[in-house]
């Protein structure tokens, strides 16, 4: 009996310190958010530049507004900040998409080529944005190269690591988990945006039959495993589906992401009109 | 009130330093176990092993240390597999991870004050019984019968 209450008193006294403690709000306090965010965003940015310097990315004004527009969008029904969340256009005949620190999205030309609407396009862009979301691209990194070699690229901005681990992070695939995650992110926010999971549902169906044979370009397949598994995760969702579906871009604007896509050369005029 | 049994026993020289050396051996291990918690249990369990046929007071003091270290190991662990979770896993940094370390390393801090303390007390012939972990040391390390006010030849004799 003596001993139990003396259990008792020590995991009360435990019990009370934690509660005590947690009520500091240490990470206001400390400004913790706001030092991982800067540090995402350096990291970010040197990842950026690294890709810059090694790849044709697509800019122009037209593009701009058209990734406002779906991010605008896209975070309408979420608590998200569509003005922080960056989209990249790489000339790559990668089928690939894949999130980057600093809240950067990179969109291969390719991958644009392969989708038929703005809202199988809105589906992989809603995907990405789940694992920045879920932190899920920094614990990535931090897990595979180590907190010293993120502080040191944080302060430095190393350019031959960020190259490699934007190399990584364009190849690898996430944790089977994280991508069911990143999932169930993108069906909830696709539908509280009106756009629907139809998109992003057929894309994946499009991915399915070429599981198994692999071809070589198809580099979102192969970071992006089990989609028959996840179609189906998709299509049973319970997430309600949107009352009305609101068309994302209209056709000009979808005609113009795509004549980026496909074209040749280099965009860096505006091509709107 | 019947006294604690391990305040009114007489230990000879050689039973004060084994006794006081089981608490120096789970601050060593405190130290170089840190980052691993398990480290601090594995050393008290040898030493505690290495004691299971000494005399009833030193048992009786490597029990409570071991005992002590049992309930470290577990809130340690719960902090250690957090902080992975946190840093690896789907965790973010949050007051009430902050909380749970903060309180963590208080125990720990009280605990390794509380053991220097009890190292020196028990060399000196002053047995410490912790709070809680003293209790349940009596529970589980039963004196020997007839061993109240003893010296500790008497104890060897009584055990044969």
């Amino acid at each position: 009996m003596k001993a139990m209450l003396q259990f008792a008193a020590i995991v009360i006294l435990f019990i009370a310190t934690w509660f005590g403690f947690s009520r500091i709000d240490f990470v206001r306090i400390f400004h913790l958010n706001s030092i991982n965010k800067k540090m995402e965003r350096k990291i970010g940015d040197a990842i950026i530049d690294a890709i810059e310097s090694g790849n044709d990315v697509i800019k122009s004004d037209s593009l701009d507004i058209i990734y406002n527009k779906i991010m605008s969008r896209l975070c309408s029904g979420t608590i998200l900040n569509s003005d922080e969340i960056k989209l990249h256009l790489v000339k790559s005949d990668q089928i690939n998409a894949y999130a980057l620190p600093g809240n950067n999205i990179v969109i291969n030309t390719r991958l644009i080529e392969k989708c038929d609407s703005a809202s199988e396009l809105c589906g992989i862009i809603a995907h990405e944005t789940g694992h920045l979301e879920l932190h899920h691209v920094m614990k990535r990194i931090i897990g595979e190269t180590g907190i010293s070699v993120i502080t040191s690229m944080a302060t430095n901005g190393n350019s031959v690591i960020a190259a490699r681990i934007a190399k990584h992070l364009s190849t690898k695939a996430f944790e089977r988990d994280q991508e069911r995650e990143a999932d169930a992110f993108a069906v909830k926010c696709l539908n509280a945006a009106n756009i629907g999971k139809s998109g992003f549902e057929n894309f994946m169906l499009k991915m399915a039959k070429t599981d198994g044979a692999i071809p070589d370009k198809l580099e979102w397949v192969s970071t992006h495993p089990d989609s028959k598994e996840r179609v189906a995760n998709i299509r049973s969702s319970k997430i309600t589906s949107p009352k009305k579906y609101i068309q994302v871009l209209n056709d000009t604007e979808w005609a113009y992401l795509k004549k980026c896509a496909i074209q040749k050369q280099l965009v860096n005029s505006n091509l709107w009109k | 009130m019947t006294p604690d049994p391990i305040s009114t026993y007489k230990p000879n020289e050689q039973e004060l330093e084994r006794a006081s050396n089981s608490y120096l051996m789970s601050l060593i291990a405190v130290m170089a176990g840190m980052p691993l918690p398990i480290i601090n249990l594995v050393a008290t369990l040898i030493f505690y092993l290495g004691n299971r046929k000494s005399s009833w007071y030193v048992k009786w003091h490597c029990t409570q240390t071991l005992f002590s270290q049992l309930t470290l190991l577990i809130v340690n662990s719960i902090g250690f597999s957090w902080t992975l979770s946190v840093i690896f896993g789907s965790d973010i940094l949050t007051n009430n991870y902050i909380g749970y370390m903060l309180t963590i390393v208080l125990f720990n801090l009280g605990e390794f004050i509380v053991t220097i303390y009890a190292a020196v007390q028990t060399r000196k012939g002053k047995p410490v019984s912790f709070w809680f972990w003293g209790t349940l040391t009596n529970m589980v390390c039963k004196p020997p019968i007839g061993s109240e006010g003893l010296n500790a030849p008497d104890i060897q004799t009584a055990y044969e």
